[in-house]
């Protein structure tokens, strides 16, 4: 039967607020007592008597209030007390589950053998299985499993072995957890590595679950322990000797100490070196070299080398004495496509980035273009693609890479592709534009070029569009997109990332890079693609350390290349695991003493579920009922409204009322507005704004014109008094921060003697200029390249107070829109669609004015990035 | 229409001004003697309203012949002059006197201050002793602080009058009245009257200067809400800043009658020790009804008769 409980923790703010309703009592209570005091001299003729004693005595407070501030009281309290509700569910012991999970990391194999460690677990499993199902999982893999007998169970241990990836106990669990969650109780059977145990929130399983923890009960040898720290190949691809800095370190003993390094490919030995390891000294860099004579030549993907570590002394993991890369060390296969520069091939663009990758010992295999299918995507972990001004741009944008992506392999591999403009023009950002589309958004591989690519003219609408469509800003300043290096997405299943420039990437004094600043900045680039690691100068290995098993593909058997589960089997030891550090007794679970206590009782009840929910409802409903019988109670009384009453009132008008984002139209002009309602559809389905339907409209100046933030006016004329200033009120309400937008008026010197009064020019600049491109006007909405002229005119601002306060427009823009009939008098009257955008980009401005200018959101996008 | 008004009136309406429901303003019976003071001098008279019958040992001068010729018996016409007397009016302005003024009940701020009361009494007696041809002075006397008395000698009803207007103008704020007085220590000279007003809770020397007096009168004024409990809340507190500090809970004061029983006896102790020394007392609220007082400012005046 389940039973339910009302639980709450009494947190610290709980009890300040507990001790400071306790003294408002107090103080209530004496304040109300103190209140009532009257001096009455005819006492002093009484004699002191104790029969009138106390003086104070407890009053009984009005009955509703008291009960009201009882309630409100206890129920703040109790939401300041982590109230829960927590359902106890009794267990049935014959039935419970119990799951051993048995961590089979590098660090266990330092301390016990596998047929000791074998026989421990089945030792365990054996006084279990008596009365209760078992259940067991690894750390290999997220199979949960459940053995038949003794034999079975060792069967299965002694055919996975320790793995030599490393093993995160947090992150396996949490992967298990989905499938074992129900178990009764959960036994931990690992060592007390801390690599292992690293992030693992053990205590969070405790609510759920009986959690033990059987420590491996042998300790490390006291002994050191040596292991590979790094292996980097120093020749040149076509070198004669291969050259080798091996970096071998301890952990442990301090004492001088000695042994050989060898390495060896196919069984076959090629070097072996000599090595002495003095007292107090912890790290070693051995230079290993053999002729390249020695290596045998191999068809196809070369075996990896194999360094081993052969100390004289007893070492303390064995395991992490091998170590594996590949024969040449690092990857090279980069590919990079670039159409010819003829006879100009060493101004070409790509000339200047070879010459760049050779310095940092990269040759990469250059084409001209490349055929859709020709290279597999994996092949070459970088592509720099060079795109230009072509019609076709497809030879320069693979669709192998598109179905890299499109059909992930489940061993991905990180594939980069850098698309480089060939030349700094529309035509080169459009097709740039469309591939960095077809690399990581396209649905399929035929896809033809989006529509906003064709809003692509340079490089800041490049990185408008591409931001749009989910690349992250790389280089340039953080608060400023245009000034952006380039753009990266990266696809997570298949791991294809794509960078997408929006320079050339060459020397180029408009661009400020230098001859010398080149390979630094391609060095950077690469880092930062995670081609090279952090702080060396070497490609990445494909023997990783893998620190965490879950995380790898391999895992589950979701594979059926065998060269890749090899791969997973062989790959290093984490560096973590060869340290040998465990953590302290109190930050791991109980542990399971199970020679003793193995018949330990499951509790017979658990917690499974703790939902405040319903109690914060509950809560929420007294405090309201209770400020609301306060309230009755008062005014009855008349004795006029309450602090709670107050409370209320204010809790009740703060509801949040519903945003309105209608906005209406004044319009100062002849003639009707009723083709409104096309307007109000076009702006409503293309922002999150409305435009009323019924707009403001008078055929002379009303001050009723002036309650909206923005005035359309037809002609200048309505607007200006005898002498050719503006309306009085019109300025104050200007002044005050409406936007007037003045139709068909170019004459700038007519415009100028409009403000001449009113604006003081020598405490506010103020004055009148053509809008220029990069005003908020042509990027508050849409990006706008410029305003249409009408017949020479040009359309300008009256800047005041630093912002848009009259705009004078050469054409009649409201009349178009409005009316599709009119069109405007000019030698080119634009098109509707441009009228729209310009529209709905002053609707923004007349709202939020320069709001991208606005830094309030900087600090957290800052926060973000990092 | 005179007798329903007073018989409704009360001392907290008090005009010191109205000196017409006395039987006494009509003591005075010539311009060259008057005052509230008969002298032992006798002289004949033929009027009938002195008469009486002769007895032994009065002048024969006295006697009026004609009447004895008519009716054969002896009747004594004899007339008493009066003389100008020397009265002190002294009415004690303490912190206890200006409750319950200030205290902010309700039923303490409807209530006139027994300072308000004293006053009205004062003046009405001051008034009535010059319209009697005496000399009145008049002293406010603070028991705590004597640095603070003050006497005013009034030389015409229109000095009271306007000293009165001014104080009720003021709400009967004794600061007001201060440019009327005279600071200086509290002395009282051989006196033929003296009218003390007090509410008797102060410390005082009344006995020396009742037995230095031919005639003297204590008025024990108290305030209404003094003499009856009923007012009181039961949840209020209430306690005298002075000497023992009691405070006391309204509701445990009005439990029995413990509080009339102490009232009532210090009432009687300060009645005895007046009288015994040849004094007058008579407890006054501001609820007392006019007739009492008035009849007891009469019978003051009784043996002048």
């Amino acid at each position: 039967m389940t039973q339910s409980y009302f639980n709450f923790e009494l947190s610290a703010p709980g009890m300040v607020g507990l001790l400071l309703a306790i003294i408002a009592c107090i103080l209530w209570w004496l304040i109300r007592i103190r209140q009532q005091r009257m001096e009455f001299p005819i006492l002093r003729i009484l004699r002191p008597r104790p029969s009138y004693k106390p003086k104070l005595s407890m009053l009984k407070p009005p009955l509703i209030p008291f009960l009201s501030f009882f309630v409100i009281a206890i129920s703040i309290l109790t939401f300041l007390s982590k109230p829960k509700i927590i359902n106890i569910e009794p267990i049935d012991a014959t039935g419970s589950k119990i799951h051993l999970f048995i961590d089979m990391s590098p660090s266990i194999s330092g301390k016990i053998s596998l047929e000791e460690y074998v026989q421990e677990i089945s030792q365990i499993w054996l006084q279990l299985i008596q009365e209760k199902h078992i259940t067991l999982s690894t750390s290999h893999s997220d199979e949960i499993w459940s053995a038949e007998n003794q034999q079975g169970l060792e069967k299965k241990l002694y055919s996975l072995n320790f793995h030599r990836s490393g093993a995160n106990l947090g992150s396996i669990i949490a992967k298990q957890w989905k499938k074992i969650n129900g178990v009764d109780r959960l036994i931990l059977i690992s060592d007390k590595d801390a690599h292992s145990w690293k992030n693992f929130n053990w205590s969070y399983l405790q609510k759920d679950t009986d959690l033990w923890f059987n420590p491996v009960r042998k300790s490390f040898l006291q002994a050191s322990n040596f292991y590979f720290v790094n292996a980097k190949h120093l020749s040149p691809p076509a070198a004669t000797v291969m050259d080798w800095d091996i970096s071998l370190a301890r952990k442990g003993a301090q004492t001088e100490a000695s042994g050989v390094l060898e390495v060896s490919l196919s069984d076959q030995i090629l070097a072996s070196v000599p090595w002495t390891m003095h007292s107090e000294q912890n790290e070693l860099t051995l230079r290993v070299s053999w002729s390249s004579t020695a290596t045998p030549s191999f068809e196809g993907s070369p075996p990896p080398l194999v360094w081993k570590i052969k100390p004289n002394e007893p070492d303390a993991l064995y395991i992490d004495n091998e170590f594996r890369t590949s024969l040449k060390g690092m990857e090279q296969n980069i590919i990079l496509v670039a159409e010819s520069g003829g006879e100009q091939s060493l101004e070409g663009p790509s000339h200047a980035l070879q010459a760049s990758l050779k310095i940092l010992g990269i040759v990469p295999e250059r084409y001209e273009w490349v055929a859709s299918d020709e290279h597999n995507a994996d092949s070459y972990p970088l592509w720099i693609l060079f795109i230009g001004e072509h019609d076709d741009p497809s030879p320069y944008c693979p669709s192998s890479l598109v179905k890299y992506r499109l059909e992930p392999k489940i061993i991905a591999k990180p594939v980069r592709t850098w698309l480089i403009p060939y030349v700094s023009n529309k035509k080169s950002f459009q097709n740039i534009c469309w591939c960095y589309h077809r690399l990581q958004v396209a649905p399929y591989s035929g896809t033809p070029m989006p529509p906003f690519c064709n809003e692509v003219y340079d490089r800041n609408s490049l990185a408008i569009v591409l931001k749009s469509i989910g690349a992250k800003q790389l280089g340039g300043e953080v608060d400023s997109e245009f000034s952006a290096l380039a753009w990266v997405g990266s696809d997570d299943k298949s791991l294809l990332s794509t960078t997408a420039f929006t320079i050339p990437i060459r020397p180029s004094r408009a661009f400020g890079i230098t001859h010398s600043q080149l390979p630094l900045i391609v060095k950077s680039l690469l880092t930062q693609s995670g081609f090279f690691a952090e702080g060396t100068n070497r490609l990445r290995e494909v023997w990783p350390r893998i620190s965490d098993n879950v995380k790898n593909r391999v895992w589950a058997g979701r594979t059926s290349d065998q060269n890749e589960v090899l791969k997973f089997k062989l790959s290093n030891i984490p560096d973590g695991e060869s340290l040998m550090k465990e953590i302290e007794n109190k930050n791991l679970p109980p542990h399971w003493q199970n020679s003793k206590e193995v018949s330990k009782a499951i509790p017979n009840q658990k917690k499974v579920q703790e939902n405040p929910l319903p109690w914060i409802f509950s809560l929420i409903g007294m405090i309201l009922l209770a400020s609301l019988a306060e309230l009755l109670w008062h005014a009855s009384k008349r004795r006029g409204l309450s602090s709670s009453s107050m409370l209320l009132a204010w809790a009740i008008l703060s509801f949040e009322q519903p945003a309105g984002a209608e906005i209406n139209l004044a319009i100062l002009a002849q003639g009707s507005s009723r083709g409104i309602a096309a307007l109000e559809l076009e702006v409503s389905s293309r922002t999150s704004l409305k435009i009323s339907k019924s707009p403001i409209q008078f055929a002379s100046f009303n001050e009723k014109l002036l309650e909206e933030p923005w005035l359309w006016v037809e002609s200048i004329n309505s607007i200006k008094d005898p002498n050719g200033h503006l309306n009085e009120k019109l300025g104050k309400w200007l002044r005050r921060g409406g936007l007037l937008v003045i139709q068909n008026s170019s004459n700038l010197a007519e415009l100028e003697t409009l403000t001449k009064k009113g604006f003081d020019y020598q405490k506010l600049p103020s004055r009148w200029s053509p809008i220029p491109p990069d005003h908020e006007l042509m990027r508050s909405f849409y990006l706008l390249d410029a305003l249409p002229t009408c017949n020479g005119g040009l359309w300008h601002g009256f800047m005041f107070d630093d912002r848009l306060a009259i705009l004078a427009v050469p054409y009649k823009l409201l009349s178009n829109l409005i009316d599709r009939r009119v069109r405007a008098q000019c030698s080119e009257p634009p098109t509707r669609e441009r009228n729209l955008r310009i529209f709905i980009n002053t609707l923004m401005v007349a709202l939020t004015t320069d709001y991208k200018k606005d830094q309030i959101h900087m600090r957290e996008i800052l926060k973000r990035l990092q | 229409m005179q007798n329903s008004y007073l018989s409704h009136a009360q001392l907290s309406s008090l005009n010191p001004m109205d000196i017409r429901e006395l039987r006494s303003q009509f003591i005075k019976t010539s311009m060259q003697m008057h005052g509230s003071q008969l002298m032992a001098l006798k002289r004949a008279s033929k009027s009938p309203e002195y008469s009486r019958p002769y007895i032994n040992g009065d002048p024969i001068n006295l006697i009026d012949w004609k009447a004895y010729a008519r009716t054969d018996s002896l009747i004594v016409r004899e007339k008493r002059d009066e003389a100008s007397s020397k009265i002190c009016i002294i009415w004690e302005f303490s912190p206890s006197m200006n409750w319950p003024a200030g205290q902010g009940s309700n039923t303490a701020n409807e209530t006139p201050s027994k300072f308000e009361i004293a006053t009205r009494i004062a003046l009405h007696l001051s008034h009535l002793h010059l319209r009697l041809g005496d000399q009145a002075t008049l002293w406010l006397y603070h028991p705590e602080q004597t640095s603070k008395n003050m006497s005013f000698s009034p030389r015409q009803p229109s000095d009271l009058l306007s000293l009165f207007n001014t104080i009720l103008k003021h709400q009967f704020n004794p600061n007001i009245a201060m440019p009327f007085f005279v600071n200086k220590p509290f002395h009282i000279p051989k006196i033929d009257r003296l009218y003390w007003i007090s509410d008797g809770l102060s410390e005082f020397g009344f006995s020396d200067l009742i037995k230095k007096t031919k005639r003297s009168c204590f008025m024990h004024l108290l305030s209404s809400l003094e003499e009856d409990l009923a007012w009181l809340k039961d949840d209020c507190c209430y306690f005298d800043h002075t000497g023992k500090k009691n405070e006391f809970l309204g509701k445990n004061l009005k439990k029995g009658n413990s509080f009339y029983r102490e009232l009532s006896l210090w009432k009687n102790q300060i009645k005895e020790s007046v009288t015994n020394l040849g004094g007058k007392y008579i407890p006054l609220t501001e609820k007392t009804a006019l007739t009492t007082y008035y009849q007891f400012i009469d019978s003051l005046f009784e043996n002048k008769k």
